[in-house]
């Protein structure tokens, strides 16, 4: 069975239904999607246990001739760097489309946007043809522009546009750099091509090679966000309905972390190396200052959104720290604040829908009132903070470790990023809930059946993951043990190539 | 038996599971069933224990491993269960006194409308201290250490709708995780010196390869850790202010057992802190002078918790004093007894609150040994005890360190010393005066709690009467020869003055002390509730502790957030102000220019993808 190419495409049965019945009651539009996204989800379970956990390489590989001529080729394919944000896709777009009740305008279109976006995600995560990637890549644009600037809340055309003409920009950089690469390809095989396994034995003249890098990082850059580039995220996350914010920090973060392992690092290890403490220091500054620009916020959803700033500073630290503990760390990462940001954006929105407003000195006295919407953010927000026995934790611990391996000082500034965590995730908690019981909430209704279904999994997995870790680092480590060779092959050799040299 | 050890968490972690899911519907039960699994709990620990005992004392520790936790590339790190003589020691403690602590609540959180919220929260703490006592690597130690840190802050908290109490919960958990950012880059020194982090390796061929650098920031680093959890100088703002939380609460946790995690772990750790020269001294140092600090600062108190919780720390002060001078088994006796005296004396606070309508200010009590006299008797027991007065528990347990101090050759430290448990006895016959005898200075009637509160503090009582039998020598005591081969013997010095005549030192400053307490504040000669406007200077320093905290806030707190809002200032207005600039600049620019540039990004956008998408299908249909 054709794993891959089903879990991609899946979703998009339900996108033709969605559009041209244009009559179609919303709960039947509801249901569509939802039974197109748990569909998909099923089928990537099945993909989970065709996995071969033994097997560092890409596996499942699927390839078809699309353009001979210019070497375009559909070519997908898995591996341990790429499996569980697949998983956490899956799992995440059927939780969104639940979490989506208060969405009232226009229902068949935005259920359509998600499931263009589910294809769209896993197309990136799964794709290993640089082309094909990026039509992927850019292809989640249009419907997350959509989701921001159709059914967001207050200043949603801006944060739209300005989400839009970010990502534009770094793609730019990445359009010309692939094209560069295809156009070295011919020259050097005597034919071009996208094919990542093939770019990876290009020889690059190392002032090239970073420039490649660089044109590459700002596409990812701009992603993940790091500072300075990630003013677009908070208005992007504050102005999105609840189920816009849930992608945009589970999923499409990822595709800029996930960007930085399977290219940057593959194609250009000599410049990975040349400019990883560059990059190191900017992943800490995003640490540090996302923590603090968090703690001084008054907008909860926004503080969250800068929280996953901080975050996402932790990913891109392990990832260049080259250590096996480090990138390992990195990747679980990944999952994991897709898991847990992705619920406090949940929780978030579940708040909102009540409440009205998400200002943190409007909010208070809320822990009485709806108990299991406080309990669940509490869980949410201990994992998020790093408590040992819950997802994040174990993440966090491997980039600390692989970062302190590496670099002494990186790794201390990073573990004092986890104090700053849990002030600004304890400040904003007490200020939401605590405090005697609000009069202005009073009669506000807990948690539905339908909402529980959605928060309730989140919550497990956080817990198991916390708990039993080995699930996905059974399957994360070989893979990340090969690129860190990979990487510190190319290490080894400058080193000699220095040594003879001088 | 002994690999029935997981077990002893794991009920309780039972207990909390079904209270949390199911509290509201159990409703009373909840407390008896919280109880209950305490109860099975220590009874287990008692059968592994006494398992444990049969073993030559060589062969007594027995690791038991349940499955791989987090494991990449050459890290590894197991759910491993160790039971030695130490970890023994602490599931003892904590189960047994524990236990006592739920019974009682049973009767002290009677109709709070979070009832069954309370006992899984407690039994979830217990869970969390077994964790950290029984695990036999730093990163599952580390996972107890941060899980009890949170029970705290769930239960100072408990009662969120005081503003009071939410502050101090979360002062506690950012404080004490300040010292655990230190513990957890100590952890990461570890594996990267000595690619492990077993106990097993790290404490046995480990530490002799470091080399005294490493070993002293190791050391100190896990230190940091240690004074945040237990509340030693400078990171012990947060335990006075912990006293929000429900009386048994500051007795389970913030006497008997969390606080003692920093001890513990020096205690876990010794092979690592001797290998270094300068580490043993630090701990010395800081453990004295928290020691003589929050002894001053709790005879500044009225309110009688937070009288207590200076207590405790000045108490751990001293733990961590002989832990300094390498006498762990006089530490861990100390902190056995002191688990017993102080978990009483909290309980009986606890007692005389509930009686009194949730009075806490010693000034309106007075004269409560009428009304109340199990809990007067009560409280006066666990005074006597850590007051050090023969032959209670406190007696043996706080002479041994003193007198190791002078038979060590530390002449000042031993002065000292002597100093602290002079004011040690002091600050705790203070209260008993205050509140117990004299006349009641407050309107309305006390009374005394049900049995259910009562008897638990009997058995508490006994225990700090009796505890003293574990040590009734330096160095070789019970407990001393128990746990040599997990900390092994304290090297006892000859020097300095005879045994008999420390002894008649120690006991006297005990008696004197009890003597002026009852002088300014029992024998009514002196009109003690006019101090504070008679010497305000004095009354100020000691009630507020020195003004720490108010230093703390102008040092810290008021710059940091000051900081932070700059910060935040200048992402709006100068990072993101840019990106406007540029996109008003584009804009400006997009007037002149041609008509189909429209400035609108939803039609770029569309004639990008329709462009892509047409150059794709020709190529693919000239194939």
């Amino acid at each position: 069975m054709p794993w891959l190419s089903v879990t991609i495409f899946l979703p998009l049965i339900g996108v033709p239904i969605l559009l041209f019945w244009r009559g179609i009651p919303d709960p039947v539009a509801r249901g569509v999607a939802l039974l197109a996204s748990t569909t998909t989800f099923v089928v990537s379970l099945g993909l989970l246990g065709a996995f071969d956990a033994s097997t560092p390489g890409y596996q499942l590989v699927e390839r078809a001739t699309w353009v001979r001529s210019i070497g375009l080729q559909y070519l997908v394919g898995v591996d341990g760097v790429s499996l569980f944000l697949v998983m956490l896709t899956t799992l995440i777009i059927p939780i969104g489309i639940l979490a989506s009740g208060s969405v009232t305008r226009n229902v068949r279109l935005f259920m359509a946007c998600s499931l263009l976006l589910e294809t769209a995600v896993l197309g990136a995560f799964l794709s290993l043809d640089l082309l094909l990637f990026f039509v992927f890549f850019e292809a989640l644009l249009f419907p997350m522009y959509l989701l921001i600037g159709m059914w967001g809340s207050g200043r949603r055309v801006y944060a739209a546009v300005k989400f839009f003409l970010f990502t534009m920009f770094g793609s730019a950089f990445l359009l010309v750099a692939i094209l560069f690469l295809f156009s070295r390809a011919s020259g050097q095989f005597g034919r071009g091509t996208f094919e990542l396994t093939k770019l990876q034995h290009l020889s690059l003249p190392p002032a090239t090679e970073r420039w490649l890098f660089l044109a590459f990082f700002i596409a990812f850059a701009v992603k993940v966000p790091l500072v300075p580039l990630h003013t677009w995220l908070p208005d992007a996350h504050t102005e999105a309905p609840t189920k816009g914010s849930i992608i945009l920090a589970a999923l499409l973060l990822k595709t800029g972390t996930y960007g930085l392992i399977r290219f940057n690092l593959v194609l250009f290890p000599e410049a990975s190396h040349y400019f990883a403490n560059a990059v190191s220091i900017l992943a800490l500054v995003g640490i540090i200052y996302g923590a603090i620009v968090a703690m001084m916020q008054s907008d909860l959803k926004r503080l969250i959104a800068y929280s996953s700033v901080s975050h996402l500073g932790f990913v891109v630290l392990g990832i260049f720290a080259f250590t096996q503990q480090g990138m390992s760390g990195g990747v679980l990462q990944m999952v994991n604040h897709g898991i847990s940001t992705g619920a406090l954006f949940l929780l978030v929105g579940l708040l909102y829908d009540r409440t009205h407003t998400r200002q943190l000195d409007e909010l208070g006295g809320l822990a009485d009132i709806t108990p299991l919407l406080a309990g669940s953010f509490m869980v949410a927000a201990l994992s998020s903070i790093g408590l040992p026995g819950l997802n994040n934790f174990v993440g966090e611990f491997l980039v600390i470790l692989g970062t302190f391996t590496a670099n002494r000082a990186f790794g201390v500034l990073a573990a004092t990023g986890v104090v700053l965590g849990a002030i600004y995730l304890l400040w904003a908690y007490q200020r939401t809930w605590h405090g005697p019981p609000n009069e202005r909430y009073r009669g506000l209704a807990d948690l539905s059946r339908v909402e529980i279904t959605a928060v309730a999994p989140l919550l497990v997995v956080m817990l198991v993951l916390g708990v039993y870790p080995k699930l996905l680092l059974d399957r994360i480590n070989p893979t990340t043990n090969k690129i860190v060779q990979q990487v510190q092959v190319v290490r080894h050799d400058q080193r000699l190539l220095a040594r003879g040299g001088g | 038996m002994l690999d029935l050890i997981w077990l002893v968490p794991a009920l309780p972690l039972a207990g909390a599971a079904i209270n949390l899911f199911f509290g509201k519907r159990l409703g009373k039960a909840a407390g008896a069933l919280a109880a209950a699994v305490m109860t099975a709990a220590f009874v287990i620990a008692v059968f592994v224990v006494a398992e444990l005992l049969k073993l030559p004392a060589e062969q007594r520790a027995h690791v038991r491993h349940l499955w791989e936790w987090i494991a990449s590339g050459s890290f590894r790190v197991g759910v491993d269960l160790l039971v030695d003589p130490l970890s023994a020691t602490m599931i003892l403690v904590v189960t047994g006194v524990g236990t006592l602590i739920h019974i009682y609540s049973i009767g002290y959180m009677d109709g709070d409308p979070r009832y069954g919220r309370f006992f899984s929260y407690l039994n979830l703490f217990v869970f969390f201290m077994l964790m950290l006592v029984l695990a036999q690597n730093y990163l599952l130690l580390y996972l107890g250490w941060e899980g009890v840190g949170l029970c705290s802050y769930l239960l100072i908290g408990f009662w969120y709708e005081r503003a009071s109490a939410a502050n101090a919960a979360k002062k506690a958990f950012i404080t004490t995780r300040i010292g655990d950012t230190g513990m957890m880059i100590g952890i990461a020194l570890i594996f990267v010196k000595l690619g492990t982090l077993d106990f097993g390796q790290v404490l046995g061929p480990g530490a002799g390869r470091l080399s005294e650098g490493a070993a002293t920031a190791i050391a100190l680093l896990l230190f940091a850790g240690a004074v945040g959890k237990s509340a030693q100088f400078p990171l012990h703002v947060w335990l006075p202010d912990a006293m929000e939380g429900p009386t048994p609460v500051s007795a389970l946790i913030h006497a008997a057992t969390m606080v003692t995690a920093g001890v513990y772990l020096v205690a876990r750790s010794h092979a690592l802190f001797e290998a270094s020269t300068v580490a043993l001294p630090i701990v010395l140092v800081v453990g004295l002078a928290t020691a003589l600090y929050a002894a001053l600062a709790s005879i500044g108190q009225f309110d009688i918790k937070r009288a207590l919780a200076y207590s405790t720390m000045s108490q751990l002060g001293f733990m961590f004093f002989a832990a300094g001078m390498g006498y762990y088994a006089g530490a861990m006796l100390l902190l056995v007894c002191h688990a017993f005296y102080k978990a009483l004396l909290f309980l009986s606070a606890g007692s005389v609150m509930h009686g009194t309508g949730d009075e806490a200010d010693m000034r309106n009590m007075g004269g409560l040994a009428r009304e109340m006299p199990a809990t007067t008797a009560a409280f006066t027991v666990g005074a006597l005890a850590l007051a050090g007065i023969p032959p209670l528990a406190g007696f043996f347990a706080k002479d041994h360190i003193v007198s190791f101090a002078a038979t060590s050759g530390r002449d000042l430290a031993w002065v000292l010393a002597s100093v602290g448990a002079f004011l040690s006895a002091l600050y705790i016959t203070r209260p008993v005066f205050m509140a117990f005898f004299g006349t009641r200075r407050a309107e309305g009637h006390a009374h005394e709690s049900p049995p259910v509160m009562t008897v638990p503090l009997a058995l508490l009582a006994v225990g700090a009467v009796g505890a003293g039998v574990l040590g009734l020598s330096v160095a070789g005591g019970f407990l001393a020869r128990f746990l040599e081969p997990s900390v092994g013997t304290a090297a006892e010095g000859a020097v300095g003055p005879s045994e008999a005549v420390l002894v008649g030192i120690s006991v006297a400053l005990a008696i004197l002390a009890v003597a002026v307490a009852w002088y300014v504040w029992g024998s009514g000669r002196v009109d003690w509730l006019g101090i504070p406007e008679r010497h305000p200077g004095l009354a100020g320093a000691l009630g507020t502790a020195f003004y720490i905290n108010a230093l703390y806030s102008w040092l810290v707190q008021f710059p940091g957030k000051g900081f932070g809002r700059l910060v935040a200032r200048g992402d709006e207005q100068v990072i993101d102000g840019m990106v406007n600039d540029v996109g008003a600049g584009v804009e400006r620019l997009s007037r002149v220019a041609p008509r189909w540039e429209t400035g609108r990004v939803r039609s770029y956008a569309l004639s990008f993808a329709v462009g892509a998408f047409a150059v794709l299908v020709v190529l693919g249909l000239r194939l």
